[in-house]
């Protein structure tokens, strides 16, 4: 049996970025993955065996840790709206790579919440949180063909918002 | 004053053989309607098992020009194993 340690090089990595793919700041996502991983801590006596069990309670508490923070300082998680002049807008140049990738990160946070939320949360939890389609199935509470039909729902749609960021950058 | 009691007692009889009825009705209509939910369920599930089927090859790719895009801008390190 894996211990949490174990658990958290695995996950902690994929369940950071999915946070801030679905909103969250840096800062943020990454107190939100060290509270989930100290209730999994004091779990770890009644921790599964199974890996995708334990994934998916990860990605539970953690779901739940931010709701009750945006409860809590209500404020939205997701910029609904990008701005015309900022969402036609090209990387400054003179940027070093960190500063693109960060460009990037924003302009695909920006495109992920204007994806319908259903498309938004099987397609993260896909490619950003790699998980495999019966997880998310499970997480998500809907068939495994569903979940392949939103992915490719999501990414036709994220190619038409991504358009100019992904002349830059492919 | 006359009273007809036949008259009564056969409007009695009348009203509640029709509460039976309604009664009766409900009950196929409740069916119906469940069965009619049974049907749309399977027929949902059917229509997603089509579309999934429908899915070009490399929908569900991680590593398409899109995905590699992704992984690229989320590959943020994540918090050092909270002290516990």
């Amino acid at each position: 049996m894996k211990t949490v340690e174990e658990h958290y090089k695995v996950l902690a990595p994929r369940l950071t970025n999915w946070l801030v793919a679905s909103g969250s700041s840096y800062a943020e996502a990454c107190d939100i993955v060290q509270d989930t991983f100290v209730k999994i801590w004091n779990m770890r006596n009644d921790l599964q065996e199974d890996d995708n069990a334990v994934s998916g309670l990860v990605f539970t508490i953690a779901r739940n840790i931010r709701k009750n923070l945006v409860r809590a300082e209500k404020h939205l998680v997701l910029q609904d709206e990008i701005g015309e002049d900022e969402a036609g807008a090209t990387p400054e140049t003179n940027l070093t790579p960190d500063d693109e990738r960060d460009y990037l990160r924003r302009k695909l946070v920006e495109a992920f919440a204007k994806l319908p939320p259903i498309l938004r949360d099987a397609y993260t939890l896909f490619q950003v949180a790699e998980m495999p389609i019966s997880e998310i199935a499970v997480q998500t509470g809907v068939s495994e063909n569903l979940v392949k039909v939103r992915i490719f729902r999501a990414k036709e749609k994220l190619k038409e918002l991504l358009a100019n960021v992904r002349k830059d950058f492919c | 004053m006359n009273i007809n009691f036949n008259n009564i007692r056969t409007n009695t009889t009348n009203a509640a053989q029709a509460v039976q009825t309604t009664a009766e009705a409900e009950k196929t209509s409740e069916a119906t309607l469940n069965s009619y939910d049974l049907t749309i369920s399977l027929a949902e599930a059917a229509i997603e098992d089509i579309k999934a089927a429908g899915l070009p090859e490399d929908a569900l790719r991680r590593d398409d020009d899109l995905g590699k895009l992704v992984s690229a801008a989320f590959s943020l390190p994540p918090p050092p194993f909270p002290d516990v």
